[in-house]
């Protein structure tokens, strides 16, 4: 006996996976791209970054995905960045591959929160979804940013999404280019939100660093802000720079809570820091947020630790801004190491 | 239960029994918690001998008057010597005038290293009928490993005996940040600015800060740091005492909804741990 509804959902994978075809998706993303656009020539220790704030929505057709990045890295580039960080969630907007996605989220969230059907929804349903279109969003974003990073000579965060990965687990996932387009890390947060947990997300074990021609990068995803070990470990192993693309379900912004995040973390360990966020209505969540490049206080014009951060938190915007790496050297030594101390609550405290 | 706290955040007093009653609150002080800042009665502190000769006097007095008011009160922080070793040390006296909690300074300045001060190897915590007690003392407040380390023995109030003054971000960014990632309230006792911290979800307009607030204030001014914190300085210029309630069932319940310590990576800290402690560079 054919299962009908099997062999219908395997027919259009095949479909979805046609058109998410690598070659379709680069070709046209070289097609489109204006003659010799990079980035100016930049000094060894001095870079210009890009961190985007950008409205959320459905994709449906992967093309279209990949132009809006195309146009985003296009606008940043001309701005004369080096760097440019993609927020949390980027890739999830190519959920919109499922047809009927939306009414089906809707419906989800619609539900009693205490309800059978929303606790099975979250539970069983979301995690099929994302294992069902996971793999081809992983493809199409491995595409679209392997292609722009080497069309445009940039390093790309290209922010994250809801992935698996071989094992089947559900990870929350970035991606890192380099400027030839080469994929350096992939990152898995490692600090969860509670609704992440409900959804079968599992938790990251390791924290990446990149090196590249300019400074060594470390990578943390939004929640891994809120927990100064994650900048301590990444700095104690030579990041300069912390990219933290983040995703807030928060429908009104307050500005206390999200000091909580990247600018205390950067005090404390003295790195620079930048900070990419995905505003606006998506998946029945309002997400609030502001963008920003993050310095220790010392380093900032005003010193208050911003170098620059968007004026609003619901609107697309890009905030462009220098870093010079060689000024962290200027930054006074910071009190003698306590060994004893450390030694005697690293790491069983966790273990309590 | 609510516990009324009180934190000192006036200049450097003489050790005089009266003068220190006379600027205590009006309120009736019976089951609270008060503090002074970092060396509130060492004019010099960084004088060892003399410091650790009147370290000693600051206890027996306010010994007394924890007794007579029968309140939890700490005189900041103190200079002690033992072993032939001289240390900061925060200290609180308990409402029968017993000494009940220490915690020394766990992480030293240049000037305090070179002036002879070693640093403190451990944290305590103590269990009290108001909550579980803590101390981060002076620039403490700035390593994020204290907030942490007495957050995970248990510390739900936490005292801040700190002296800076100056550019408020950074005064942010020592308790106000340490209270944010680790859940506790924390009194901040300081002769610029004294604040009473909690976490934002439980504090007027999700600020940290716990305040008087008797008027309804702008997003113009409460979502700016520097000007809402301007405006509490103005708003408290002539007071000796910042004051304010902590409720531990709303503490209990953020950290319920919000619950940061569930979602700590202790795998992930190795990193940070006892095997890789000589890797890190300062």
């Amino acid at each position: 006996m054919v299962d009908w509804n099997k062999l219908k959902s395997q027919l259009y994978y095949y479909y979805l996976r046609y058109q998410a075809r690598a070659g379709k998706i680069s070709r046209n993303l070289k097609r489109r791209a204006p003659q010799n656009l990079f980035p100016s020539e930049r000094e060894a220790r001095r870079v210009t970054v890009a961190a985007l704030q950008l409205k959320a929505r459905l994709y449906s057709d992967p093309l279209a995905f990949a132009f809006k990045m195309q146009e985003l890295v296009e606008k940043a580039v001309l701005a004369g960045a080096h760097l440019i960080v993609f927020p949390e969630n980027n890739l999830t907007q190519l959920i919109g591959l499922l047809p009927g996605i939306e009414e089906k989220i809707e419906e989800i969230n619609l539900a009693d929160f205490s309800s059978k059907s929303r606790k099975e929804a979250e539970t069983k349903l979301v995690p099929e979804l994302i294992k069902f279109i996971g793999p081809l969003i992983e493809q199409i974003t491995l595409t679209t940013f392997s292609t722009l990073a080497k069309l445009y000579r940039v390093y790309l965060l290209a922010g994250s999404g809801l992935l698996p990965d071989q094992a089947g687990g559900i990870y929350n996932q970035a991606y890192f280019f380099n400027e030839q387009g080469k994929l350096m890390a992939k990152v898995q947060k490692a600090h969860l939100l509670p609704l992440e947990k409900e959804l079968g997300v599992s938790t990251g074990t390791e924290l990446k660093l990149v090196e590249t021609d300019f400074a060594k990068i470390g990578l943390a995803i939004c929640m891994d802000a809120t927990y100064f070990e994650t900048f301590r470990i990444l700095n104690n192993r030579g990041a300069e720079i912390i990219l933290l693309p983040i995703a807030n379900p928060e429908a009104d912004f307050n500005y206390w809570t999200a000091l909580r995040g990247i600018w205390g973390r950067v005090q404390e360990s003295k790195v620079f820091g930048i900070k990419s966020a995905l505003v606006g209505e998506f998946l029945g969540m309002s997400f609030t947020g502001q963008a920003g490049v993050y310095a220790p206080l010392e380093l900032t014009e005003n010193r208050d630790g911003i170098i620059a951060e968007a004026k609003t938190w619901k609107q697309e915007e890009m905030i462009i801004a220098d870093i010079d790496l060689e000024e962290l050297k200027k930054l006074s030594p910071k009190a003698q190491p306590n060994k004893s101390l450390w030694r005697n609550y690293f790491p069983q405290i966790y273990y309590f | 239960m609510s516990i009324k706290a009180y934190v000192f955040k006036g200049r450097t007093l003489n050790l005089d029994k009266d003068l220190i009653l006379s600027l205590l609150p009006d309120t009736k002080l019976n089951t609270g918690l008060l503090l002074y800042p970092q060396d509130a009665f060492l004019q010099e502190p960084l004088l060892l001998d003399s410091a650790v000769d009147l370290s000693r006097e600051i206890v027996e007095l306010f010994s007394e008057i924890a007794f007579e008011l029968k309140i939890y009160i700490s005189p900041g922080s103190i200079i002690v010597k033992e072993d032939n070793h001289y240390y900061r040390e925060g200290v609180l006296l308990a409402p029968d005038g017993e000494l009940v909690l220490r915690q020394k300074q766990l992480f030293l300045t240049k000037e305090e290293r070179e002036a002879g001060l070693s640093p403190g190897e451990e944290v305590s915590v103590l269990a009290t009928e108001l909550g579980n007690l803590a101390f981060m003392v002076a620039q403490d407040a700035w390593y994020p490993e204290v907030g942490r380390f007495i957050s995970q023995e248990g510390a739900e109030i936490v005292l801040a005996p700190v002296n800076y003054s100056g550019n408020w971000w950074r005064q942010l960014a020592g308790v106000w940040n340490q209270v944010q990632q680790n859940q506790f309230f924390a009194l901040e006792a300081n002769k610029y600015l004294g604040l009473l911290h909690g976490p934002c979800e439980i504090t007027p307009y999700k600020s940290g800060i716990l305040a008087p607030m008797e008027e309804e204030l702008t997003a113009e001014i409460f979502n700016k740091p520097l000007v809402y914190l301007n405006y509490l300085l103005a708003k408290t210029e002539k007071e000796e005492f910042i004051s304010g309630e902590l409720s531990l069932e709303n503490l209990k319940a953020i950290k319920k909804t919000y619950p940061l310590k569930k979602f700590l990576n202790g795998k992930l800290y190795q990193m940070a741990g006892r095997e890789k402690l000589e890797e890190i560079k300062w």
